[in-house]
């Protein structure tokens, strides 16, 4: 019995101390799995696809574009718009030493093939990003900071599971208007059925940051000098294929891999990629979208110059075991090879994880406030809890929201305007958070939780409308294309909108004390 | 063939849930007590058709990508089913 009461007691303190942090973590990882999808509705300047693309006449276009853009580069790259990417663009790499040394690229119309200049944004990568990077901060300390964060989930977890002694018999239970019960079943839901994602995306996290968190093992052998940039290099670079002759051989067209590559394998191009162009020891690697497995693509690969196809095995370089165990973790947590059904169950997953963090919040809340009513104690402290709660739960969405408005209300040639949507975000949230202490008569919880819930609803509605004000891509052109991603953006965000006003009416038809009161029976259980 | 599984699952879950009392109760009240072959019964074929739904999905996407889809599908037919169970019990079987 002692041994569970201490379980229960780190299950409570590790899950709420870093509570806000790990939603944030779950909210934005989320989005992620569907960053491409958000840049594209971002980058409302790239026309939508008529019909299908065009292999065939697309590809001359661009490696002559690409000619003229990049002579000496030492890897090309196009991308197409095929399966779940949006984007037709075409990447470069210049060599390191000229003056502009490093990736470059540009994206084009799908339909034309021509140029086009996009606004500024950090897209759906940038929400992604911000879920380990916390973007205010060095790279390093956020890596930390995450790192521990997810390490309090892992204890949170485990200790979870082992609190809760009826994991089976409970599975499917949901019982309805019993208040704390209620919400207690609905955390027990959120928190065991999707468990073998939580586990896997919380471990998996942690092993991805391990180059940051466990850097005393690396210079324990390396030492912090050059020797480690080396190390890490020879494990983390992409090899090229071949290393270069040096000797200048004028390479085929790439249309000419194409077309083999298309007999050869199954499945459409997705990409195209040509080592030391201009070579006599130059590859071309055609990735078509895989058919299963965990990666993304699979790639055929030809000599540029001959056009002979090359030995796939001989190419792919060695990796270690240990390299593989951590390619395959990287491959499971980023959901890379996920088809839009799964990506959905990812995704959902997040959510579902997202929400456990805010069930065990509400009900640290909804314990305390019992506890504290009976005792007679001072509720200052409580308050602020549940006032950074709110702020958090239905704040952080708001912010999001804003980040979304910052993209289509900044000025196109605001100087770093990138950086400023992302502020955006991060005020609006401050805001949100500010928003329960800003008056100075203290509200009551649930009109904290009404109003924050009416303005999430009124922002989701608005970006359709936001989105038909300020391009011409709304929902009904987007139908009319038949440009499924568009719809699905300004679609979800309306489903959204709905979920925050049906928790608003559901909340406002409660008695305004009623609400929230327990027995305390319920948590001895 | 996903789809399939996904159906298969969903009800396998059903199944498993009408072996316990607590639910078996709020579906079908008459049958509130059941006989023990009934329960082992119900318990066996939920078990089975879950590990028929997992194979499926590791013959049509093999180990790696099966497994990922098994939990998934698992996750949110579970969900779903505890959430039927709850707001409208009558619905199911």
């Amino acid at each position: 019995m002692k041994f569970r009461h201490s379980m229960i007691w780190l299950h409570t303190w590790a899950g709420l101390v870093l509570s806000g942090l790990l939603y944030f973590m779950f909210i934005t990882g989320s989005a992620g799995y569907f960053d491409d999808e958000i840049t594209r509705w971002m980058q409302p300047e790239i026309p939508m696809l008529n019909g299908h693309f065009d292999h065939a006449e697309q590809i001359p276009a661009a490696e002559q574009r690409l000619q003229q853009l990049a002579p000496n580069a030492d890897q090309l790259y196009m991308q197409f718009p095929v399966g779940r990417s949006p984007f037709f663009t075409l990447w470069w790499h210049i060599p390191k030493g000229h003056p502009d040394g490093g990736w470059h690229s540009e994206k084009l119309d799908p339909n034309t093939g021509h140029p086009i200049t996009t606004r500024h944004t950090e897209g759906g990568e940038g929400l992604y990003r911000l879920h380990y990077n916390l973007h205010y901060l060095p790279t390093q300390l956020a890596h930390w900071i995450t790192s521990l964060a997810a390490m309090f989930m892992l204890v949170a977890m485990v200790s979870g599971v082992i609190i809760h002694r009826r994991i089976f018999k409970d599975f499917f239970n949901f019982r309805r208007h019993k208040k704390l019960t209620s919400w207690m079943d609905m955390h027990n839901l959120l928190g065991v059925l999707p468990l073998p994602f939580h586990l896997m995306i919380t471990y998996s996290g942690l092993v991805l940051l391990m180059f940051s968190t466990m850097i005393a093992i690396p210079v324990s052998s390396f030492g912090v000098g050059k020797e480690l940039r080396h190390a890490y290099d020879a494990v983390f670079e992409e090899p090229h294929h071949r290393e270069a002759s040096g000797i200048a051989a004028p390479g085929l067209p790439l249309i000419t891999m194409y077309q083999m590559a298309i007999q050869q394998g199954d499945g459409q191009v997705a990409f195209v990629n040509v080592d030391n162009p201009g070579d006599s020891y130059a590859v071309v690697e055609i990735g078509m979208r895989a058919v299963s497995g965990l990666g993304e693509f699979h790639t055929l690969h030809y000599d540029a110059v001959s056009g002979k196809p090359l030995d796939n095995a001989l190419i792919e370089a060695e990796h270690s075991g240990a390299k593989k165990v951590y390619t395959t973790l990287e491959e499971l947590h980023e959901g890379i090879f996920a088809p839009p059904f799964l990506r959905w169950l990812y995704f959902l997953s997040g959510l579902m994880g997202a929400a456990m963090i805010a069930t065990g919040t509400v009900l640290w809340i909804l314990k305390r406030r019992e506890l504290h009513a009976k005792a007679g104690l001072n509720t200052r402290g409580l308050y602020t809890v549940e006032g950074l709660t709110v702020g958090t739960v239905i704040g952080l969405p708001i912010a999001i929201a804003s980040y979304f408005y910052a993209n289509r209300l900044l000025p196109v040639d605001l100087a770093s305007r990138a950086s400023w949507e992302i502020n955006g975000l991060f005020i609006t949230w401050l805001i949100m958070l500010l928003h329960p202490f800003l008056l100075r008569q203290r509200k009551s919880m649930q009109s904290l939780w009404l109003e924050q819930l009416l303005i999430a609803a009124g922002v989701y509605a608005g970006i359709p409308i936001l989105n038909m004000l300020t391009s011409d891509q709304h929902v009904m052109a987007a139908l009319w294309q038949r440009d499924w991603v568009l719809v699905g953006f300004d679609l979800f965000m309306l489903v959204l909108a709905a979920s925050f006003i049906l928790a608003y009416y559901k909340l406002k038809l409660r008695e305004p004390h009623g609400d929230f009161t327990l027995q305390l029976g319920d948590f001895s259980r | 063939m996903i789809l399939q599984a996904l159906v298969i699952t969903f009800v396998s879950l059903g199944v498993l849930s009408l072996s316990q009392t607590k639910h078996r109760k709020q579906v079908i009240p008459a049958y509130k007590k059941a006989p023990p072959w009934l329960t082992q019964g119900l318990q066996l074929a939920g078990f089975s058709g879950l590990c028929f739904a997992a194979t499926i999905l590791i013959v049509a996407k093999g180990w790696s990508l099966g497994l990922v889809y098994w939990f998934g599908g698992l996750t949110v037919t579970a969900f779903a089913l505890a959430l039927l169970l709850s707001f409208r019990p009558k619905l199911k079987s």
